[in-house]
């Protein structure tokens, strides 16, 4: 009897699916098919893939098993978050999480903040406070409750969690509330929430509600985690692999992202919303981002902005852009490579070509100064060295396991480590029916 | 040869440090980067100076500093020196708070082995000799992983690559310098009465010799607070560079184009026993300077009237085991490693909020013993209510003893 099973790779620009026939041994991916997602959505590609599921699994009757590993999460990275939630706070308490590091986001409205004293517990003033701020958010949905344990009695606490539950919202309790750290955890589990929802319902609405959707967390893949554990989905899985193919770090090389990850946890988060307790593998970003804009700079020398990663409308391979991005500086290289070619329809397209080679040119002759002006090869050159050094560096000595879908292109040159050919729906499938993680 | 592979390189092998200089054997700088609050470009490069000059570093040595008299910064704030090869230098600073005691210039390792005379008196003795020890041995760590990248070392300390990059970043200054305005203005801020820092900075090119003049001729003797005169110019120093936005591109061939005038014994040139003014004034030039900037390439008809300086409160709280270093000002608030007081139940907040822009901090002591408050500078302005209160009594720039029970309270709006 055949057991349908779908890995799922959803990243920040791009999304992979792959499905498996798990009864069989060692099986390869029936179907797959990789979208890049400014320009197709995702809800699409799961309808594309759930067509050849019943075509295949045509009298499949049990509930089919979902593998999500995820860095879609990271594009909440650069938002201030909380716009529906309501922090339930003691009066004093207000903002407190934010004072460690102003310069960090917010992850809550301090509009929608109910700042309360113990002896104001009670319905009518809760819910004085939630028409005060249903006022300023009508979609108001959920609310984070950090109360510490000591100033209200069990009673309280309990009418404070009765009280919003039967309001309809969705309570995110922050049980060790003087911790500031914990609570801004909370507080990201609240504000992830309704993307995490998104996603989850999107599965669900194609292949069923009874399908069994897994992320992969900290313990493996995993059906109940903390929403938080999303946002190192990806670099913990691939950290998992590295500890699979016996090595202590790796170099791993993505359209969207370029990074070097350690097998050794950390246990502390620094994320852009504070710092959190949450455990992750280590990594650190390369120096140069494939989405990252080439442009002129003030001193009018050619320069890879370094701050901004054009995610959409993406880069000039994808077909409609018109910033030249790192990746389209490998335009040559990527019309071989078979990511590449899946997400990018346009890019045999001669016209293409061309309007890339125009972009750079028109670069290329911005440049004032003549003793200081660039090629784009030199550009390109500079990006494969550059790559190779930092490897090297953050290598140490140390063999480097060196993969990613566009290995072939960044690490062509390079002496350095192992290279291993990665798929994310193969490993995806690989961990979900090893018995070691699930 | 581009300049950016040369860059490049530099980067790379310096991606690790936050605070950090790359100097030649001549003593020419030919990186420098400052991303901590305290500001140590010029710092460094007279540490450099002072160990090359009696102790002619060789590749793998690794020296230490820290005296504020003679090329440090203050007791907390370690420089290491260190020989990559013959024509390289790296010079670095990491803070470690837990040494109250100066440091001369010192040899922790010798051609890539301890001195193991100076690690039994300066570590093995200390209080904290286990948390020292790793963090010596982290330092050297780092420096072992730069050295590693052998090909990228010999490329930079390359003389004719050196050469090709010092010209390259005055090309880039050149630019830079022609983009903004030429001429002059100055500033001044009075610090205590009868005490004043005067600065003049002029922009001007005579004979196509492009030149940044920091003037700080009028400043007033130096009586009770001061620093040594490399303080002042690498905050100053920063914020040209930031000003003309040529941070990656700064060298020996940028600060040559930058004079500084400095009185002797004056308040900005006048090395302090424990450096423990050196943040503040390094805020009051770095203001100064910035306010002549702006006023200079204003496009206003008239300039702001005078300058006013943007206050802040600066203070440290430490235990026996841990050290959080607080900043409130205007842009920012930075609470370091206070969280971590109040997991540790050190202290216990009754009140910790953040409306409207203001913060307020209500904290009391629970440690039993060894709790110390150190307030860094003058925080106090007429215009504005901001204080912070020990047991209800307004508190200024200095260091107390907190005992259980005590009551700490921060106002700032």
């Amino acid at each position: 009897m055949s057991n349908p099973a779908i890995a799922l790779y959803l990243g920040e620009s791009y999304a992979t699916i792959g499905l498996f026939d798990t009864s069989k041994k060692k099986s390869s991916a029936l179907f797959e098919k990789s979208i890049f997602l400014p320009q197709v959505s995702l809800k699409n590609l799961l309808n594309q893939t759930k067509i050849k599921f019943d075509e295949l699994f045509p009298a499949n009757e049990i509930p089919v098993s979902v593998y999500v590993v995820t860095k879609y999460f990271d594009r909440l990275k650069q938002f201030r978050l909380g716009g529906s939630i309501s922090q339930i706070i003691m009066k004093g308490f207000e903002n407190s999480y934010t004072l460690n590091d102003s310069k960090c986001l917010s992850l809550a409205a301090a509009q929608l903040i109910i700042s309360l004293e113990s002896s104001d517990i009670n319905e009518t003033f809760l819910s004085q406070e939630l028409e005060r701020i249903k006022k300023i958010n009508p979609d108001l949905n959920k609310v984070v409750i950090s109360i510490p344990e000591e100033s209200v009695s069990v009673k309280q606490m309990d009418l404070l969690l009765d009280f919003f539950s039967k309001a309809g919202l969705k309570i995110f309790h922050c049980t060790s509330a003087h911790i500031q750290s914990n609570l801004r955890k909370t507080l990201l589990n609240a504000g992830s929430e309704g993307t995490k929802e998104e996603i989850v319902s999107d599965l669900k609405e194609t292949f069923g509600e009874t399908a069994l959707v897994n992320f992969f967390c900290n313990k493996g893949f995993q059906s109940q985690f903390e929403n938080c554990e999303l946002f190192t989905s990806a670099n913990n899985f691939l950290a998992h692999y590295i500890k699979s193919k016996k090595y202590s770090q790796g170099a791993f090389f993505d359209i969207e992202t370029l990074k070097f990850i350690g097998t050794e946890s950390a246990s502390e988060w620094k994320s852009p919303w504070g710092r959190m307790p949450i455990e992750h593998a280590q990594y650190s970003d390369l120096s140069i981002h494939p989405f990252s804009e080439i442009k002129l700079n003030h001193l009018s020398l050619l320069q890879i902005e370094g701050n901004l990663q054009q995610l959409e409308p993406g880069p000039v391979v994808a077909g409609r852009a018109i910033k030249p991005l790192v990746i389209d500086l490998f335009y040559e290289e990527l019309v071989n490579n078979e990511l590449a070619k899946n997400l990018f329809a346009q890019l045999p397209q001669e016209s293409l070509k061309q309007k890339i080679s125009n972009l750079f040119s028109v670069l290329e002759k911005g440049q004032k100064n003549p003793n200081l002006a660039l090629t784009v090869e030199d550009v390109k050159k500079n990006i494969l060295e550059t790559l190779q050094n930092e490897v090297s560096t953050l290598g140490n000595s140390v063999s480097t396991l060196v993969f990613g879908p566009l290995a072939p292109i960044f690490m062509a040159e390079s002496t350095q480590g192992k290279k291993d050919s990665f798929s994310w729906t193969r490993e995806i499938m690989n961990v979900a029916l090893s018995k070691e993680l699930v | 040869m581009m300049f950016l592979r040369y860059q490049s390189y530099i980067k790379n092998i310096l991606k690790n440090y936050r605070s950090c200089s790359l100097v030649n054997s001549e003593g020419a700088l030919l990186y420098s980067k400052d991303n901590n609050s305290d500001l140590l470009t010029t710092t460094r490069l007279v540490a450099f100076q002072i160990v090359k000059k009696y102790l002619n570093p060789k590749p793998l040595d690794l020296f230490v500093l820290n005296d504020p008299e003679n090329g440090g910064f203050q007791f907390s704030k370690l420089l290491f020196i260190t020989c990559l090869t013959p024509n390289l230098f790296l010079i670095w600073d990491e803070d470690y708070h837990y040494i109250d005691f100066k440091i001369p210039p010192t040899p922790l390792y010798d051609l890539g082995m301890k001195n193991e005379f100076v690690w039994k008196a300066l570590v093995e003795s200390n209080k904290f000799a286990a948390e020292l020890k790793y963090f010596f041995e982290l330092q050297k760590s780092n420096l072992d992983r730069i050295i590693s990248s052998r090909s990228q070392i010999d490329l930079i300390a390359n003389p004719k690559n050196q050469q090709l990059w010092l010209k390259a970043t005055q090309e880039i200054f050149s630019i830079q310098f022609g983009s903004k305005a030429h001429g002059s203005y100055e500033g001044s801020y009075r610090l205590m009465q009868n005490q004043f820092i005067k600065l003049k900075l002029s922009a001007e090119e005579k004979q196509n010799l492009k030149l940044i003049t920091l003037d700080f001729t009028n400043t007033n003797l130096a009586t009770e607070i001061h620093s040594s005169s490399h303080v002042a110019e690498s905050a100053i120093v920063k914020k040209i560079i930031d000003f003309y936005q040529i941070g990656d591109f700064f060298t020996q061939s940028i600060l040559d184009k930058i004079k500084v005038i400095l009185p002797p014994r004056s308040i900005v040139s006048k090395s302090h026993p424990t450096g423990q003014y050196n943040y503040e004034l390094q805020a009051i030039c770095a203001q100064l300077c910035d306010y002549n900037l702006q006023q200079m390439n204003s496009h206003a008809r008239k300039p702001q009237s005078s300058f006013e300086y943007a206050h802040f409160l600066h203070f440290d709280i430490h235990t026996e085991n841990c050290f959080s270093s607080n900043l409130f000002s205007a842009q920012t608030v930075n609470l370091e490693n206070f969280e971590t007081l109040i997991n540790d139940s050190s202290i216990h907040m009754s009140k910790m909020k953040k409306a409207d822009s203001v913060c307020h901090l209500k904290f009391e002591v629970t440690a039993e013993k060894g709790i110390k408050i150190s307030i860094k500078n003058i925080y106090y302005s007429e215009k504005s209510p901001n204080f912070i209160k020990l047991n209800d009594l307004v508190i200024q720039r200095g260091v107390f003893s907190l005992s259980k029970g005590d009551q700490v309270e921060v106002y700032w709006g």
